[in-house]
């Protein structure tokens, strides 16, 4: 009896996700039109708790669909936009001082805009290489330290960095470290025509969509939860391993192309995000657990930033997604 | 699954092993030489790793849950039913709500799955390769692929060259030795003469081979040769002999004395008739006579032999007796009286042999003369008829001197062939050089005519001249200045003494040579007092001109007188000297010419067998009265 009451509420929990899930693509989509990857991907770093790195050329509505999926989330929501004269404690927060009710004088911590559930680094690359290091410290640890002092910030914590990849004048493109550190590396394509259409549509016409919130912060924390729960058979977990291990030009499971192009491979974070986000495509699509299929899926944004090509494979236009998809095709699934 | 696995490999081992296969027999096709047990070996190899493989991938673990990700496939479940097995494989306490909803779900699918068309039979990827691979086989294994046997290398030769000249010396040996009758052996002999000179006239035979076949035919030719012939010429003495007492059988003696045995055979012959025809004419008394002397010269011999080896044997006796006498220690005298005996009983030995030898060539003789002396007191009719037959006996005996004879000379000649090849092969080619130019020398052709002695086949003709160039600087013809003035028209002939004696007319030209050329000129005229006069060369040659060369100027007016005188026949010919060089300007042609040789040559003979001539040179003295032989 007791393993069927857990049966059933495994399953209640997941149709639950669903539910909620289906509810919040909803809502975002009343705002976002097309980029259903993208938005995907947004919902599921969140839902890993990690960040996100948003890639694309201005205009394709990275910093819209931020400022929705909060609005949707009823989270608080903070954006920071980067220059070059932008300092950590303009992200941080700051000390004052102030007048105590006694008329004393005391120290007091003004926190910065990085305090906040979701926050938007919009074009994180045109800031200096300090500044970046100080958020991507709190998107790692979740906390702040400032004057000794240890500021937790609340959760969920969801970061989206969005950068330009054409402008590269003045601007100081993240060390590797630190891309590891985003969840995903997400690409905001073009929209189609019909996407077009609508976007144009909604976004001329008289009333713009209102947004409502569907989520509650600890239903967030409760998705959270549950995507650890999901289980991997051991062969999906042995698949992500070979993947990872053929991301590495020195491995013998290494394909040709990471061979020749590729200077590093992904690092075991990678796998843990491939791992992860696997778990929350299976509960996206209903499932109980991760398959290799979903594997397949999201290793794209997952490995994308944290596989490193060589001089050669840049100097021939080798894009590392050509790379992952050669190692997915010449990775053989079942070898329990 | 499994099956298809275990045939995948089979037709992948296949397409491999026929690959091989197809080397080796491409190889085994265009190599002649390439071993047929590797084919074999290859095949079986093939067949092994094909049955090793299919047996391999049969037995072969598939991968845990292969069965149930090929059905996920399929179905498109998207890892359910693998991932429910693997957490159905963990124990209950382990398993979340999560795993169990996944195994609860992956079990209410499993009602619709179709394990067939998950895991269908297919074929093997390479089976095509494979078909095609086999066909190529089967083709290559029918193809018939022309070879080039290559042939052995034929080897090369350095082939024995010797002058046409000399060549034909030989063949006219052999022509003249094939003339008259001749014994099987001598006969079988002379063929190989002949087919050696053709070969070595055909340059098929280098040094090796030109010496194994001459040595062949030599043993072929003392093979047959047991007769001593001067043996025999002794023993036919002593038959003569005691066959001289009759006075019947006298001439016939005689003639056998003078080993003349066509008239000993005529006159036993002769005896034969008179006893046949007219025995009323003979007295008692010649016959007993005649019995007497042929019983003697039947038994002569055998009693000469008795008692040579009756000799033989007192003296073998005598040595046994001395040997073991001196066992104990003899003197110096004695040993030496020892080893003269030992010389004298082999020196017996010797004679015995050769004696038994001969007596075995006349022992039909001896039979018939012995049956003729019983039959002559009994019947003279039988007595005729061995008589008879004693004539063919000696008929016989001197048919076989004959052969030995002929054999001797056919030997002689295989001697000179040998000594000729001797000769070029020793001292290098300085020593070739000198003998062309003697053999040109000796066939006539002067240094004047240099130019025509070079074969278009010579090679070493060139290098030939140049030697003698320099040889003319050792003064050992002093020929360089006169060969120059003969090739200016000055002609020569050999006068008294071997003089050379200037020709006036014969030829166009200066009709002198240059005075002189240097140190060779000079002296060569020391060492040939008798040379010509206009040759003024000496120590001092080579300078200035004789200011009288051209001599007088014709004085046109001078007026001619035409003188016509009747020419003496003196009956004697043209002298030695004229027949000489009249006959080297013909080649040594002309029925004067081969009297003159012949005399000459019989003197040389002489002079050679009186050893007036060192023996290094007789080759030579020989040679070049062969190249100057006289010619049909």
């Amino acid at each position: 009896m007791a393993e069927g009451g857990a049966m059933t509420r495994g399953k209640a929990d997941v149709e639950q996700f669903q539910a909620q899930i289906g509810r919040l693509r909803e809502e975002i989509g009343k705002v976002i039109v097309g980029n259903r990857e993208v938005v995907d991907g947004a919902l599921t770093c969140m839902l890993a708790g990690s960040h996100a790195l948003l890639e694309g050329v201005p205009g394709l509505g990275k910093t819209v669909l931020v400022k929705t999926m909060a609005e949707a989330l009823a989270l608080k929501f903070s954006r920071v936009q980067f220059t070059p004269d932008l300092m950590p404690a303009d992200i941080i927060g700051t000390t004052v001082i102030d007048e105590d009710a006694k008329g004393g004088k005391v120290f007091e911590f003004r926190k910065g805009p990085i305090f906040a559930n979701i926050v938007l680094a919009d074009e994180i690359n045109r800031a200096t290489p300090k500044t970046q290091s100080a958020l991507l410290e709190a998107m790692q640890e979740h906390r702040v330290t400032v004057a000794k002092t240890t500021y937790a910030i609340e959760e969920p914590f969801f970061v989206l960095a969005t950068q330009n990849p054409l402008e590269m004048e003045g601007t100081y493109p993240l060390p590797e470290a630190q891309l590891d550190r985003f969840f995903f590396k997400l690409n905001v394509t073009f929209p189609s025509r019909d996407e077009l259409h609508m976007i144009l549509d909604r976004t001329t016409a008289g009333q713009d969509p209102v947004v409502e919130p569907v989520l509650s912060r600890d239903e967030v924390i409760g998705m959270q939860r549950l995507v650890r729960e999901v289980p991997v058979a051991r062969h999906v977990q042995d698949f992500v391993i070979r993947v990872l291990e053929a991301t590495h030009p020195e491995s013998k499971e290494a394909p040709e192309l990471t061979q020749r192009f590729v200077r590093f491979g992904a690092s075991p974070r990678g796998a843990q995000s491939v791992l992860l986000a696997a778990k929350i495509r299976a509960l996206f699509e209903g499932r109980f657990a991760a398959s290799i299929d979903d594997v397949r899926k999201v290793c794209f944004p997952a490995l994308r930033h944290r596989v490193l090509l060589n001089f050669e494979g840049e100097a021939e236009g080798v894009k590392t997604d050509q790379v992952i998809e050669e190692i997915l095709s010449k990775t053989p699934e079942a070898k329990v | 699954m499994r099956v298809t696995s275990a045939l995948d490999g089979l037709v992948s081992t296949l397409a491999v092993s026929l690959v091989a296969v197809a080397l080796v027999l491409t190889l085994a096709k265009v190599w002649p030489g390439f071993p047929r047990q590797g084919v074999r070996d290859v095949v079986a190899g093939a067949l092994l790793a094909i049955v090793a493989q299919t047996i391999r991938r049969s037995l072969r673990r598939l991968p845990k849950f292969a069965g149930a990700l090929a059905l996920d496939v399929y179905h498109g479940f998207s890892d359910r039913l693998t991932s429910a097995l693997s957490f159905a494989g963990l124990p209950a306490s382990q398993r979340t709500p999560l795993m169990d909803a996944a195994i609860d779900d992956a079990c209410q699918r499993t009602d619709h799955l179709s394990p067939r068309k998950a895991a269908p039979f297919s074929w093997p990827r390479d089976l095509a390769a494979a078909i095609g691979l086999g066909a190529g086989v089967a083709f290559l294994a029918l193809l018939q692929v022309r070879q080039t046997v290559p042939l052995s290398q034929v080897k090369t030769i350095q082939p024995v060259v010797l002058s046409a000249d000399d060549i034909d010396l030989f063949r006219e040996v052999g022509k003249k030795l094939a003339e008259t009758d001749k014994t099987p052996e001598v006969l079988a002999a002379l063929q190989a003469y002949n087919q050696l000179v053709e070969d070595l006239a055909q340059k098929r035979l280098d040094r090796t081979e030109a010496f194994r076949r001459m040595h062949e035919i030599e043993a072929r030719l003392m093979e047959g040769r047991a007769l001593d012939a001067k043996e025999l010429e002794e023993q036919l003495k002593r038959r003569a002999a005691a066959l001289k007492k009759s006075e019947l059988s006298r001439p016939a003696a005689e003639a056998l004395e003078k080993q003349d045995f066509a008239k000993a055979e005529r006159e036993l012959r002769e005896l034969a008739k008179k006893l046949r025809e007219k025995p009323d004419t003979l007295a008692k008394a010649q016959l007993e006579r005649l019995r007497d002397a042929m019983k003697k010269a039947a038994e002569g011999q055998k009693e000469r032999l008795a008692a040579l080896e009756q000799r033989r044997e007192e003296l073998r006796q005598q040595l046994l007796m001395q040997k073991k006498e001196g066992d104990g220690g003899i003197s110096e005298e004695e040993r030496s009286l020892f080893q003269k005996k030992e010389r004298e009983l082999e020196r017996l030995d010797r004679e015995l042999e050769s004696e038994q030898r001969a007596s075995r060539k006349l022992d039909r003789l001896d039979r018939d003369l012995e049956k003729a002396a019983e039959d002559l007191m009994r019947e003279l009719g039988l007595s005729a008829d061995d008589l008879d037959q004693g004539a063919e006996d000696i008929n016989r005996i001197a048919q076989e001197k004959m052969s030995d004879e002929e054999r001797e000379e056919l030997r002689q000649r295989l001697e000179d062939l040998r000594e000729q090849l001797r000769q070029e092969g020793q001292g290098g080619a300085q020593r070739m050089a000198r003998l062309r130019r003697f053999i040109r020398q000796a066939r006539g052709e002067g240094q004047g005519k240099r130019q025509q002695s070079c074969p278009p086949d010579d090679p070493n003709c060139k290098q030939d001249e140049q030697q003698q160039d320099g040889e003319g600087d050792e003064g050992q013809q002093g020929q360089k200045g006169q060969g120059k003035g003969d090739d200016e028209g000055q002609t020569f002939t050999i006068g008294p003494g071997g003089q050379r004696i200037l020709v006036m007319g014969r030829r166009p030209g200066q009709g002198q040579g240059q005075p002189g050329e240097g140190k060779g000129q000079g002296q060569g005229q020391g060492q040939e007092p008798g040379g010509s006069g206009q040759d003024k060369g000496g120590q001092s040659a080579g300078h200035g001109h004789d200011p009288n060369v051209a001599g007088r100027p014709t004085n046109p007016k001078m007026g001619t007188l035409d003188v016509q005188a009747a020419g003496i026949d003196t009956g004697q010919g043209a002298s030695r000297s004229e027949v000489i060089l009249g006959a080297s300007d013909r080649g040594f042609k002309g029925g004067a010419y081969k009297k003159v040789y012949t005399e000459y040559r019989t003197s040389a003979e002489e002079q050679m067998h009186r050893d007036q001539i060192p023996p290094g040179a007789n080759d030579h003295v020989r040679r070049y009265f062969d190249l100057i032989r006289p010619r049909e």
